[in-house]
């Protein structure tokens, strides 16, 4: 029997240490796609987190019964249920918002965050330390889109949950159309990995034999 | 090639840069004669923070500075409007060194022209600074000579590309005299069609650039818009101003036969040329973007590996069935 | 043998899974099924009062807003040619003229209003586009729309052009948003469009 992971561990895996964008590279898709507006991020960043979170409960407490041939069908039905719920909330709570960020809520489904916390986590622990787990792994991811997404609403629009900022929304500040525009995302996204890897990396010399 | 590496060095000695830097003299000057002394310092402007993106990757590696750095920086200021504002020719520069070239391992294995993806990248962030202002060209035969820019009064100069104009019919395509020694407003150092086959001969007799590229890029452009002259199509240019215009022949001599974007094998490299013409003849004749050069450019340097190794690929294959006879037992 | 080792299992318990799932679903759908239907109906009557030189301060809610529509709106009949019109004690006071074509990414559907003779453009909104944030989504916010205001369709050939900033406008013309050239060229095309044709036919019916 495996030991139980600890707690602690999980959220900081999650938020940190495994964190599924610029650890894992995963969910780049929607990363780029819905980042251009802090406030759509959050959003989106919500919706991924009640996907994760919820599907890596279900998934785990059914974990006894579900035959492993058909597990992965089984993990994408509820996936898609939550995803799907979601959408139909926002759609019937929140008309502007589910307009603006249009298909990717539903293709939250397609995320491999979801899946992989799935597979990897909630197939062999219980609902409650699975939920924790799909909870900041969702998390982590919605932590890295919101920092996209500030980079690029400042840059591009010069505002932050349209709030005009200082220096940026003058007339000092060129704005960078590049920023609101899909490429953006790419070099954003592309420099915030390379950072945090580089902090992670320094990080991970100063302890000696440190883990990894 | 690089063949002698010592630390100690800051600058790295590349003869065949030194010519394109020479090469570039004449249009230099000219953006001067034109556009006002303004020009000479943007051009030393971008040549500065390349050196200096480049020397703060490079000095963790103890590497010498390459001197393409300053061809890039060079050709990225002279596809620059004369007006363009300082910001923006910092963060292009920057991008071209950092994104195109250094991300990618540095000299030698760039994909991209930097120059050009730099360009293209401060042509999509700052439209309005890259495409609507220009500033006249001096007259008089002093030229700009005594003028620190042209673009004395900002809201006189206010108005789309001259390429643009021309396409949208407002207004007709300069003489072919104005086209050939530069007269007309456009970018710095691409507007004079004469400096830039002053400099591309020099580079064409010294061998510093690739023959092939060069004769196949402005041969097969020169075919397409002759056909298209020939089919009943209203506001098709002639083949003379399409190729003087909007420094076509600057990307045929300078940007399109960079050594490191361009693939290496002959057939490969005049298949490279023809999707350059090709793409260029399409998007400035059917698109709604003027830009037709730059993004040629920068889609035909995606193909160069695969280019080079397909037809590495078929030599090999052609090199085996010769020496099948002899069999190499495995 | 247990009960899940048994071939049939795995069959049944998809079975029952997605049942149960689906359920929830479709049951959750019904329930807001209205309120989703509502929310479009809606947006487009805000879009409409928008278009119209309706003073809407304070009466934004959407009961308010539906009553406001209900009380000044009529539905299009033959005579306005597919507008919807906006009257006051039975006289005409503007039309909305619903126009909707493709976007740079998606669809763009919205409503112009155009005063009683015909000519002066009271307003413009759009309730559906989705257009990149800052570039072309700036087609929904005041300062493009209020160019709009005022402008006069030209009596022949191009209604309402759409032109590039640094170009002169007249009264029939209004700026497009700087380094959002695709959706302000197909806004343009199918804004004129559906304006031509209804002065054509505005005038066929007088």
């Amino acid at each position: 029997m495996r030991s139980q992971p600890k707690m602690q561990n999980i959220v900081l895996d999650g938020l940190w240490g495994n964190n599924p964008i610029f650890r894992q590279i995963l969910g780049i898709c929607s990363a780029l796609a819905v980042t251009n507006l802090v406030l759509n991020t959050m959003v989106m960043g919500i919706a991924v987190i009640f996907t994760t979170a919820l599907s890596s409960l279900t998934v785990s407490a059914l974990r006894r019964w579900t035959p492993r041939v058909i597990r992965m069908m089984i993990e994408t039905l509820i996936i898609a249920f939550y995803v799907i719920l979601f959408d139909q909330a926002l759609k019937a709570y929140w008309p502007d918002m589910s307009r603006n960020l249009g298909p990717y809520v539903g293709l939250i489904i397609t995320n491999c965050i979801i899946m992989g916390r799935a597979e990897a986590f909630a197939n062999a622990n219980p609902p409650g330390l699975s939920f924790i787990d799909g909870f900041f792994s969702g998390a982590g991811y919605a932590c890295v889109l919101l920092v996209v997404s500030i980079v690029r609403e400042l840059l591009g629009m010069g505002s932050i949950l349209g709030i005009p900022m200082p220096f940026f929304s003058s007339a000092l500040w060129d704005r960078w159309i590049i920023m609101v525009m899909p490429p953006g995302a790419f070099f954003t996204l592309a420099v915030i990995c390379w950072i945090f890897r580089s902090v992670q990396a320094a990080k991970e010399t100063q302890v000696p034999g440190g883990k990894k | 090639m690089q063949t002698e590496k010592k630390t100690n060095k800051i600058l790295l000695k590349q003869p065949i840069m030194r010519r394109v830097i020479i090469a570039t003299v004449p249009c230099i000057f000219a953006s001067i004669y034109f556009f006002g002394w303004r020009s000479l310092a943007v051009v030393l402007v971008s040549c500065t923070l390349g050196f200096l993106t480049e020397y703060v990757f490079v000095r963790r590696r103890g590497e010498p500075v390459s001197e393409a750095v300053f061809v890039s920086a060079i050709l990225y200021a002279l596809i620059m409007p004369p007006t363009v504002p300082w910001h923006v020719l910092i963060i292009g520069i920057v991008f071209a060194i950092v994104f195109a070239k250094m991300v990618f391992g540095g000299f030698g294995y760039n994909i991209f022209n930097p120059a050009m993806a730099g360009r293209a990248f401060v042509y999509i962030c700052f439209p309005v600074a890259l495409t609507s202002t220009w500033s006249p060209p001096a007259q008089g035969p002093w030229g700009a000579l005594t003028l620190w820019t042209t673009a004395v009064r900002p809201d006189v100069i206010t108005a789309a590309t001259p390429m643009a104009l021309v396409k949208a019919g407002q207004i007709a395509p300069p003489p072919v005299l104005d086209l050939l020694i530069g007269r007309i407003s456009g970018t710095m150092g691409v507007t004079s069609a004469l400096a830039i086959i002053i400099g591309g001969l020099y580079l064409f007799i010294t061998r510093t650039a690739n023959r092939w590229i060069i004769i196949t890029v402005i041969g097969v452009y020169a075919i397409l818009n002759g056909l298209l002259m020939l089919l009943p199509v209203s506001g098709a240019p002639s083949i003379l101003p399409a190729l003087l215009g909007g420094g076509f022949l600057f990307g045929a001599f300078f940007m399109a036969t960079d050594p490191i974007s361009a693939p290496k094998l002959r057939p490969a490299q005049i298949i490279y040329a023809t999707i350059i013409a090709l793409s260029t003849f399409i998007i400035r004749n059917f698109s709604v973007f003027n830009g037709g050069l730059m993004f040629s450019i920068l889609l035909a340097n995606m193909f160069a590996p695969i280019l080079d190794y397909g037809f590495k690929g078929r030599q090999k294959k052609n090199q085996e069935v010769l020496s099948s006879p002899e069999g190499t037992a495995q | 043998m247990s009960m899940r080792e048994k071939n049939w299992f795995p069959i049944l318990y998809m079975f029952i899974t997605t049942l149960l799932l689906s359920a929830v679903v479709i049951a959750f759908g019904t329930i807001t099924r209205q309120r989703v239907k509502d929310n479009e109906r809606i947006a487009f009557e805000r879009a409409v009062l928008e278009a119209l030189p309706i003073d809407l301060s304070g009466r934004t809610s959407p009961s308010e807003i539906h009553i406001t529509y209900r009380e000044n709106i009529t539905e299009p009949t033959k005579s306005t040619a597919g507008a919807l019109g906006y009257r006051k004690n039975d006289s005409l006071i503007a039309y909305a003229l619903p126009i909707d074509g493709p976007g740079f990414w998606a669809p763009i559907r919205g409503v112009i209003g155009i005063a009683a003779d015909k000519q002066t453009i009271t307003g413009i909104s759009f309730y559906d586009q989705n257009e990149t944030p800052g570039l072309g989504g700036e087609i929904v916010k005041s300062e493009f729309r209020d160019q709009f205001v005022g402008k006069r369709l030209a009596d022949e050939g191009t209604s309402l052009e759409i032109r590039m900033v640094s170009v002169e406008l007249d009264e029939s013309s209004v700026h497009a948003i700087t380094g959002a050239t695709q959706t302000s060229t197909r806004l343009n095309k199918f804004l004129d469009k559906r304006l031509s044709a209804w002065r054509d036919a505005m005038k066929e019916i007088e």
